[in-house]
């Protein structure tokens, strides 16, 4: 029993130490409703909260082994970094939430550190290594990018959102976006749609939603596959074409052979009064049309 | 005729033909929707443009020492900072790119021309000088950038570096994949498209591990 508690005690007492390396955060400072708000962090978590008021508040934890965090800016540029000491090692992650005029322009660069952003109405830019990036509904537009962070976005405006092996999740009002991945998976389920573009090498495509008339989606992938799904009653021109995979159309008719000895196979077709394009390009990736 | 009729039609004209008169069949298409219209008039633009392009033509300015200088410049190893000066960098090569995409798919385009079909010879002429020129712009532009990551790779986080090898594996490997297939079938514009994208994007992927922030 005695042990027990010398352990218990030491753990105690480790959490405490923990506790008092990491500085906490609660400083405030006048903002603009429509200024530019830039935070940077390395590691840990960024999350950005709107709010009503005329200010921006910063919490949370500076990670251990960090040097201090820059808070400053004018009214219309605020700016919150998290700083390191030069050639740092063992430095903790730091973890903020920052409350911002819902109506401010948002950048947020991160190495590792993820990213949420929730409550805002203007244009959000985020850029990370291998965060993640989450941004819920409401800004008026999103440029998200990451190398190896999943990437999830949700906007009333123009997204455009990248990861080169991160899942892209696209969801929401918006109807225009640009999707690109190299190995990560493009997942878009949104209403209906203007211009969407999803481009990827080998990772695969899904794409739910409804295409508006002399709308255009387009999608490309080298070897992944493609599954896009769109109402019945939509009226679009499809066109439909892969070198070496194959094509299943619940949409409209069979594909056809492009040759009678290459493996490609295309489709072109028209439903109801065509105003609408639809192209899905594949390589060696499998195309599936479904209906919704 | 529907759209994607007219534009295949239109994608086997050539400057001559887009100057003298779209055929009758395409041309009531084009009166009917707007859409192909505005495609048309792009078409007609880059096929002039093409055909009043002189045989061989020395750029009245070099870009690509700016350009290299640029990305050296923003080579060195740094604290985590990104910014407009990044954003810039980045826009000045995806001009190379995209310009060298143009002249690819052009290229591709005008290459469809059956022996016996062809149009203006300054066409045929210029266009593969401008493939040629746009393919030597990208393995310029693909060779300074593998250099500066290679420089670089000692201050990356390895599984960051990791990540970026692989992909770029997979986009060589697509890329190759492509190639092989438009031996098959040259002046296919669908491949064209897909290989220009592959370049595309192993540029984008290593101007942005070339501006990744270094190990603190």
């Amino acid at each position: 029993m005695n042990r027990k508690l010398a352990v218990a005690v030491m753990v105690a007492a480790a959490a405490g130490s923990w506790a008092a390396a990491q500085t906490q955060l609660n400083e405030r400072k006048a903002a603009a409703p429509d200024g530019a708000v830039e935070i940077s962090n390395v590691s840990g978590s960024v999350r950005v909260i709107g709010w009503d008021r005329g200010e921006v508040e910063v919490t949370g934890t500076l990670g251990r082994g960090s040097e201090r965090l820059e808070f400053s800016g004018a009214p219309g540029r605020t700016v919150v970094k998290v700083i390191l000491p030069r050639h740092a090692h063992d430095v903790d992650g730091s973890d903020l939430t920052v409350r911002v005029p819902a109506g401010s322009r948002l950048e947020v660069d991160t190495v590792s550190a993820d990213v949420e952003a929730d409550g805002l109405r203007a244009e959000v830019e985020v850029e990370t290594v291998s965060g993640t990036i989450r941004v819920a509904e409401g800004p008026s537009g999103v440029r998200a990018a990451s190398v190896s962070g999943d990437v999830e976005v949700a906007a009333a405006g123009p997204v455009r959102a990248k990861s080169v092996s991160g899942t892209i999740t696209v969801r929401g009002a918006s109807r225009t976006f640009e999707a690109a991945s190299v190995s990560g998976a493009i997942r878009a389920t949104v209403g209906t749609v203007e211009s969407a573009e999803l481009e990827t090498t080998s990772g695969s495509i899904r794409f739910e939603g409804d295409v508006a008339k002399n709308g255009r989606l387009e999608a490309k992938t080298m070897s992944g596959s493609a599954v896009v799904t769109l109402p019945a009653s939509l009226g679009a021109e499809y066109t439909v074409k892969t070198f070496s995979g194959d094509i299943d159309n619940e949409l409209g008719p069979a594909a056809r052979r492009t040759s009678e000895y290459g493996p490609g196979r295309e489709l072109d077709f028209t439903t109801g009064d065509g105003g609408a394009r639809v192209r899905v390009t594949s390589f060696s990736g499998s195309v599936t049309l479904r209906k919704r | 005729m529907n759209c994607t009729g007219a534009r295949d039609r239109l994608d086997e004209c050539d400057a001559e033909i887009a100057a003298r008169g779209w055929p009758t069949d395409v041309e009531t298409h084009l009166r009917a929707c707007p859409g192909c219209r505005a495609h048309a008039d792009e078409l007609r633009a880059l096929l002039v443009r093409a055909a009043c392009l002189p045989r061989e033509a020395e750029p009245a300015r070099d870009l690509w020492p700016g350009i290299a200088a640029a990305i050296a410049a923003e080579d060195a190893p740094r604290s985590f900072a990104l910014g407009a000066s990044r954003r810039r960098l980045l826009a000045t090569a995806a001009i190379v790119v995209a310009a060298a995409g143009v002249a690819l798919v052009a290229g591709v385009r005008i290459g469809r021309q059956q022996p016996g079909e062809v149009g203006p010879r300054a066409v045929r002429a210029s266009a593969g000088g401008d493939i040629d020129e746009a393919a030597r712009e990208f393995e310029r532009a693909r060779g300074a950038l593998r250099a500066t990551l290679l420089e670089r790779r000692a201050s990356l986080d390895p599984r960051t570096l990791e990540v970026v090898e692989e992909n770029l594996r997979v986009i060589e490997a697509s890329a190759a994949a492509i190639r092989r297939a438009l031996e098959e079938r040259p002046g296919d514009a669908g491949l064209g498209a897909l290989l220009t994208a592959a370049r595309r994007q192993e540029i984008e992927l290593l101007q942005q591990a070339t501006q990744l922030p270094g190990r603190a």
